[in-house]
């Protein structure tokens, strides 16, 4: 897993970690508490409820915590899912005996889960080149925030938002299919 | 996994990012010199800048169930009385793992169950299963041990006893079984379905996958019943059978359980399932090519054509075996064998060479299969086509996922003839 780029201070991204991880987690049991009716949860969602939930009303305003927050939001979202993603994999290609439809219950249920592992290692290179366009991927793509959300999170202006994330798009789709064609993300 | 264009290129178009466009020409004409090649391979980057829009579209974030926050079980985890030794799988109701039981001291198969949607449900539905199932007690069938509803600290599991062997076709290949021995090995299934009927329970998801082979050569059947508790059978029009268990099952599922009519899933539903799985066993492929067809043409094929009769494929299985997998398969389930016994017995007749139970001729029956059709299979094929419709629909407005969900199947369907399901 990427290092994560946050210089680790105090109110830090890397601080709030465990913090936010564990805000996921409880937010995750109360969704299934209330028994509503779904089958999975959507990231993005769940890193925007959260939000909500740790923020409370008073505190909106306060874009430090807020940027941390997400950048932690994002971190956490990235590891569970690609570790995930890498827990499937191997099961698909160990396991014996008692296996039940490794098939259609792994590779069916989530098309776009193995290429997580492919992001997730181009993100971790673009980090090294350009470590703030892979901030912004991170928080576009794992917390789900929008171009003027990002953008006040990195305290930078939209259109810069817009271009870091136009050429990271562009830069990993090569990186992840030099024919030009990403796995799954085929529309 | 580099990218194709040289490093140098690369962090020049990085760089591009942050300044005017009408900057951008400067940029490029100090950083490259006189090097036209740098600078050719830098403008063919920004002239292929623009990419799907589905390429990381965070709706598109692969959902997650929420057991994911906690990761799967490591081995030693402990669950109850059970230690967790290692996964041996993973499908759509969960994660498999064989565990060892402290008393009395055994190793077991642990099915994790998946939390999600409609949880309650499927837990009071196993719970009332889980008796049942408890309760048949054949070595032709994997025993269900226990069902331990999930609470806030642990989730929900059904433990069953442990089969370690491949799945019967595989077994059948691996050994290079001769017809006889493949057709007695079909009779055995049979007779572990059978004493389940006679307890009321049909098994609903007879597949390879769910017939497995033990080292003694007993086939040991998994998940019975399971189908019913948690109601896989019967979503055609969830989202959940389309990212899981039907795509695997499909070719396997009889044309009432295709219909999604609740009231005719009986003991012959598994008698065609088996009749299916007896086709793949005995000539190593499906009856119905599914290979990369959408699912509503899928289900018009097995609901409407003529399956290619055994004889066909392999001119050696034309007579008795040929008229025994046709009439299991039949699609009018009043033209079925009746029970799984009644196909047992035939097959046994079969390997011990005497007649069969019925006279009739199973290319007869065919061809009459392929007649006309009626306006009632017409009726069904419309029924059939609009679940799926409004499957796919439920699906796109739960998951926004529809379209990977569809290529999915599509693939999943192609895999279907390929290697086995």
């Amino acid at each position: 897993m990427a290092p994560d780029s946050d210089d680790g201070g105090p109110g830090s991204s890397r601080e709030l970690l465990p913090e936010v991880y564990d805000e996921l987690r409880k937010l995750a049991r109360a969704r299934l508490a209330r028994e509503r009716q779904e089958q999975t949860l959507q990231p993005t969602a769940l890193v925007h409820e959260a939000y909500l939930r740790v923020a409370g009303p008073g505190q909106r305003a306060h874009w430090d915590r807020r940027g941390h927050f997400f950048a932690a939001a994002a971190l956490a979202m990235r590891r569970i899912l690609v570790e995930r993603a890498r827990h499937y994999q191997r099961m698909k290609h160990g396991g014996g005996g008692q296996r039940v439809d490794l098939d259609s219950g792994i590779a069916g249920a989530d098309p776009a889960l193995t290429d997580l592992v492919a992001i997730d290692e181009a993100l971790t290179r673009l980090e090294r080149t350009d470590a703030r366009k892979a901030k912004v991927v991170a928080l576009r793509y794992f917390a789900g925030l929008s171009v003027e959300e990002t953008a006040a999170a990195l305290d930078i202006s939209p259109a810069t938002v817009k271009n870091e994330w136009k050429f990271a798009r562009a830069w990993l789709y090569r990186a992840l299919d030099p024919a030009g064609r990403a796995p799954a993300d085929e529309p | 996994m580099t990218p194709p264009t040289g490093a140098a290129a690369d962090s020049i178009f990085l760089a591009l990012a942050d300044l005017d466009p009408a900057d951008r020409a400067a940029l490029i004409a100090d950083r490259c010199g006189p090097d036209a090649g740098l600078r050719a391979e830098v403008e063919a980057l920004l002239a292929t800048i623009e990419v799907p829009d589905a390429f990381l579209d965070p709706a598109r974030v692969p959902s997650f169930d929420p057991d994911a926050l906690d990761g799967p079980l490591k081995p030693g985890a402990r669950l109850g009385e059970f230690l967790v030794l290692h996964a041996l799988g993973s499908g759509g109701m969960g994660v498999v793992y064989a565990a060892q039981q402290d008393r009395p001291r055994r190793t077991v198969a642990i099915k994790v169950l998946r939390r999600g949607a409609r949880r309650r449900e499927i837990m009071k539905r196993f719970e009332l299963e889980a008796e049942l199932l408890g309760r048949l007690q054949h070595p032709g069938i994997a025993q269900v041990f226990a069902f331990h509803a999930g609470d806030r600290t642990a989730p929900a599991y059904l433990v069953m006893e442990l089969v370690d062997g491949p799945p019967i076709t595989e077994y059948a290949e691996a050994h290079g079984l001769p017809y006889m021995a493949r057709a007695a090995l079909a009779a055995s299934v049979c007779d572990a379905i059978q004493h389940a009927h006679e307890r009321g329970i049909v098994h609903r998801d007879l597949k390879p996958a769910n017939v497995l082979i033990a080292g003694n050569g007993q086939p040991k059947l998994l998940d019975f019943g399971i189908a019913r508790a948690s109601g896989i059978d019967l979503q055609l029009s969830t989202i959940q059978t389309l990212h899981g268990q039907l795509v695997g099952t499909l070719a396997y599922m009889s044309p009432e359980q295709l219909r999604a009519s609740p009231d005719e899933i009986d003991a012959r539903s598994d008698v065609y399932a088996l009749g299916i799985l007896m086709y793949r066993l005995l000539c190593g492929r499906l009856p119905f090519d599914l290979s990369g067809v959408p699912v509503a043409e899928a289900l018009r094929r097995v609901l409407e054509e003529a399956p290619t009769p055994l004889g066909l494929v392999d001119a050696d299985l034309r007579g008795p075996l040929e008229q025994i997998v046709g009439r299991a398969m039949a699609r009018d389930r009043e033209r079925r064998y009746q029970s799984a016994a009644a196909l047992a017995a035939d097959l046994r007749a079969f390997v011990e060479g005497r007649t069969l139970s019925f006279s009739g001729d199973f290319r007869h029956a065919g061809r009459r299969q392929q007649a006309p059709r009626s306006s009632t299979a017409t009726g069904v094929i419309a029924a059939a086509i609009a679940a799926a419709v409004l499957f796919a629909a439920l699906a796109f407005y739960e998951h926004r996922r529809a379209n990977d969900a569809a290529v999915q199947l599509d693939r999943a369907l192609h895999g279907l003839s390929t290697r086995p399901p």
